[in-house]
């Protein structure tokens, strides 16, 4: 007994020294180091495959596009990065000639590809070969829709066989630093494009070199490269400052809007403005897939932001306010829109749901949105009257769509209008739900059918998973169904879309809407380059749309983020990636914590 | 004995034939072939073209028994070509992560064995005694206690408030056994309340037989009775649980490697399911199968060597 104890008390102690070693092994190496975090593992980093939100961040700190948003804009706005300027346009709005900087090399951490470290410059044939890559059949990019049917001679390069050895017609390089394109149409969306992660350059010599794998050997010209010694795949990625990066400097204090004014303060942008990037030399992304350890790494320092978990909302914020308890902690409330919709579809191809206006128009108001919104949402988002989101062109904050409001009396008044007096004569209708496991959704439906039951419409849930979803989707056998979406740019074109008659499923438009005139002003608006008129047109479609009610519509959320006191200069950014390197930290409070 | 080893392995044959059945039934032939296209198709935007093409590429087209004898060939030559989300042969990534299972589960199962055996000795020695009692009532709480709870406990109070351990994370090498020692307490803790009553159980039948009371008769001390006799004969219960527990060593422990970032085999199978990852699926519940069978023959085997009496035909 007495030996057990013995041993028992030894292994203990041991493990108790270990631990205290490793915390001081910590302690040493949270010098500007940044702690940021994703809720999933990462996919790999093959930038025509980039299509989860995860990654993409991870891979922006790596890759560098043509354009990148303006860091302190209030508005999403592009800036040159690897591009000289922005592009020259056409008079006819068909041809772009980008010039690209000429000094902006690879860095190879692994000293493989480039035996140096140092590669090669970033080149325009290697945005030729990741646009190649985006169309190619074989590489299943996620990311082909932003260009099918509008890059000349491209659809054709791919149904031939995507031989990379022969040129595309209208995305080319002339020369080693310049990339023409021509478009079979106008497609002003397309600049955004080139901000995405879909069109980093990958070197030819890295998918040489290793074959099929390349993908988990990521290598850019951005202000970080991937430390693959630190690294551990599904816990944490770490990124290191790249040594060759082509500095860049902190924005000027004066391209920052009214709100990141207000959130960073005017002294704190003036101390920033022009200091070189990046501040924090190293940024570790930790991979945290449960909300209870994310929140306990943040309360314990060890993230320097975080969302709320909605377990913790109530404990954390009362009336759009901090706790006493976290405020003393100089934790500090970031709440943002973000660019989304969240939304209940019709199938608009069912004889009965998608024939009879009054029928959706009754289940709209049917529907709590307001209750809704305090059940699912905390309060946290707005509801939504159209499906534009604020801070986009198109969206009118004047308008009150007529349905998406919560009234019983008329929507039993319009049911009987619709020749379904107390939904006499309606079937029971079917709710595809899109996750067994979530039970958020699962409750979001319950209440979905519990709202449509007080006016006498029966609606019952169908279970399935996300591919039985989209498969039901496809197939035009979903009756009812509900989903969100969130910006890929920042154009309302990009929500748009969504209700666009040619795009029926397996296209983005679910519900399979189909409106001649809403379909016209489309078209019209998503030709044109921004403007009042365009915006005009856009809200004019988001309307009818709106009041067709081929959506119920749900809410536009807000994030909610907190941040410790060192974090310096975090700006809620909802598109676009490589941010890292604008952040920085003050290490002697974070230590002093 | 050879004869018999040689027979087991061959029994092999239906066993992996039928798994692949299983699988395939449960994945191809119920409902998992479309879920298997669909994870690959593009969530936003999709065409019809695509969508054949990503059948035809796949060999989702063909009929279902050149698909099953595919499955058959691949468990086979455990040739499961890459993993449709990490797009890394799949025989890297399970060794990438079973050594990571391992380091999380043997040593907690080693020190809880240790524990729980020495316990249950101590319970069974001193029957009826507080000592029995007071482990009964902390067994019978150890079981009751879900793993979900003793985490979230653990890493609330443990790691947050008392700053004991890391709340989670991992790193390569030795560094990383102060990530672990919260995980192996809590498997511990969850472990130890089933086999103390269980060896506890064992000991206790075994201290009722004509042979125990033989050694008494013979003059023998309870304490030379208990460590001779009853704890030797009654490894032969408790040496088969321990084998039989060791594939699911080795397929980890899917909630610790989850709540403590683990990148464990547990982990990697789970989210193969969450995202329809077939390829990797595939290999693990062939991994988990060959540990599973393997384990009983060395069960087996180690009956005949600690019981003369069992003979293997």
């Amino acid at each position: 007994m007495k030996k057990l104890i013995l041993v028992l008390s030894i292994i203990c102690l041991s493990a108790a020294f270990t631990f205290a070693e490793g915390s001081a092994e910590g302690a040493a190496a949270m010098d500007k180091q940044l702690n940021r975090y994703v809720i999933a593992k990462l996919q790999p980093f093959d930038p025509a495959d980039m299509t989860d939100l995860y990654t993409s961040q991870v891979y922006g700190d790596i890759g560098e596009a043509l354009y990148a948003y303006n860091y302190l804009a209030d508005t999403y706005v592009l800036k040159p990065e690897v591009a000289k300027s922005m592009p020259k346009v056409s008079a006819d709005g068909l041809t772009y000639t980008i010039e690209m900087h000429n000094d902006i090399y690879y860095y190879d951490p692994l000293m493989e590809v480039f035996p140096k470290g140092k590669g090669r410059n970033v080149m325009a044939k290697d945005f030729v070969l990741s646009v190649k890559r985006l169309a190619d059949p074989d590489t299943e990019s996620g990311g082909w829709w932003l260009y099918e049917g509008y890059i000349k001679g491209l659809d054709d390069w791919a149904a031939a066989g995507a031989d990379y050895s022969k040129e595309v017609e209208g995305f080319k390089a002339i020369g080693d630093y310049t990339i023409q394109l021509t478009l079979t149409k106008p497609y002003p969306q397309i600049l955004y494009t080139f901000a995405m992660p879909f069109t980093y350059p990958v070197p030819q010599e890295l998918i040489d070199y290793y074959g099929d794998e390349w993908k988990n050997y990521p290598i850019g010209s951005g202000a970080y490269y991937y430390d693959h010694a630190e690294s551990i795949p599904g816990t944490k990625h770490v990124l290191r400052a790249n040594p060759y990066w082509k500095a860049m400097k902190f924005p000027a204090a004066s391209t920052a809007g009214p709100a990141t004014t207000a959130k960073l303060g005017s002294a704190v942008l003036k101390e920033y403005e022009g200091k070189e990037l990046p501040f924090c030399n190293t940024v570790v992304w930790n991979v945290i897939e449960e909300s209870s350890v994310q929140w306990l790494k943040f309360l314990n320092g060890e993230l320097d932001y975080s969302s709320i978990p909605k377990d913790n909302f109530d404990s954390t914020v009362i009336q759009n306010e901090l706790t006493p308890a976290m405020t003393a902690k100089g934790i500090t409330l970031d709440v943002n829109p973000t660019l989304d919709v969240t939304y209940h579809f019709f199938n608009m191809d069912h004889p009965i749901l998608g024939q009879n206006t009054k029928l959706r128009q009754a289940m709209s108001m049917a529907y709590d949105h307001e209750k809704a919104l305090e059940i699912f949402y905390n309060n946290t988002a707005t509801n939504a009257q159209t499906l534009i989101p604020p801070g986009l062109g198109g969206y009118d904050p004047n308008y009150k769509n007529p349905y998406a409001t919560y009234n019983l009396a008329k929507a039993k008044q319009l049911l009987a209008e619709a020749g379904y007096p107390d939904g006499k004569g309606l079937p029971t209708f079917k709710y595809q739900m899109y996750s067994t496991s979530s039970t958020t959704h699962r409750q979001m439906v319950e209440f979905y059918i519990e709202n449509m039951s007080k006016i006498g419409i029966k609606v019952e849930a169908v279970a399935g998973d996300w591919p039985t979803f989209l498969e039901r989707i496809d197939n035009h056998e979903v009756e009812l169904g509900g989903v969100a979406w969130g910006a890929d740019y920042p154009d309302a074109q990009n929500f748009l879309q969504l209700n666009y008659g040619p795009n029926a499923a397996p296209g983005p438009n679910s519900a399979n809407y189909d409106n001649p005139k809403f379909n016209e002003l489309y078209e019209k608006g998503a030709y044109m380059q921004q403007s009042p008129e365009r915006d005009k047109l856009y809200a004019e479609a988001a309307q009818i749309a709106a009041e067709d009610v081929c959506w119920i519509m749900g809410v536009h959320r807000l994030s909610y983020a907190l941040e410790h006191p060192w974090l310096k200069t975090r700006v809620f950014r909802d598109i676009g990636a490589g941010y890292s390197k604008y952040l920085d930290i003050d290490a002697e409070m974070r230590d002093a914590k | 004995m050879i004869n018999y080893i040689i027979r087991r392995l061959l029994n092999l044959i239906p066993i992996i034939l039928g798994v692949a059945m299983v699988f395939f039934l449960i994945f191809n032939v119920i409902g998992g072939q479309e879920k298997y296209l669909y994870n690959l198709l593009p969530a936003k935007s999709r065409t019809a073209e695509q969508i054949d093409f990503y059948r035809s590429k796949y060999g989702l087209d063909r009929p279902f028994f050149v698909q099953y004898f595919d499955l058959v060939k691949q468990m086979v030559t455990f040739d499961f070509g890459k993993s449709e989300t990490r797009k890394l042969p799949v025989s890297t990534l399970i060794k990438r992560h079973v050594p990571n299972s391992a380091k999380l589960t043997f040593p907690a199962f080693f020190f809880e064995i240790v524990i729980s055996l020495t316990l249950a000795s101590l319970a069974a020695y001193y029957r009826g005694s507080w000592l029995d009692r007071s482990l009964t009532v902390i067994s019978v709480i150890g079981m009751s206690i879900p793993m979900l709870v003793l985490i979230m406990l653990g890493q609330q109070f443990l790691a947050y408030r008392l700053g004991l351990f890391p709340i989670s994370g991992w790193v390569r090498g030795i560094g990383a056994v102060r990530y672990l020692v919260l995980p192996w307490i809590l498997w511990c803790l969850v472990s130890i309340g089933y086999d103390i009553r269980f060896f506890r159980t064992t000991l206790l039948e075994e201290a009722h037989k004509d042979y125990v009371r033989t050694a008494k008769a013979k003059g023998l001390g309870s304490r030379t009775i208990m460590v001779r006799h009853i704890l030797r004969n009654g490894m032969i219960p408790i040496l088969t649980y321990v084998v039989m527990e060791i594939p699911f060593l080795l397929t980890g422990a899917l909630l610790l490697e989850r709540f403590f970032s683990i990148p464990g085999i547990g982990d990697l199978m789970v989210n193969s399911i969450a995202s329809y990852d077939y390829p990797v699926l595939k290999a693990t519940i062939l991994v988990y199968t060959l540990f599973f069978v393997g384990f009983m023959l060395i069960t087996d085997i180690l009956y005949a060597l600690v019981d003369p009496r069992v003979r293997l035909s």
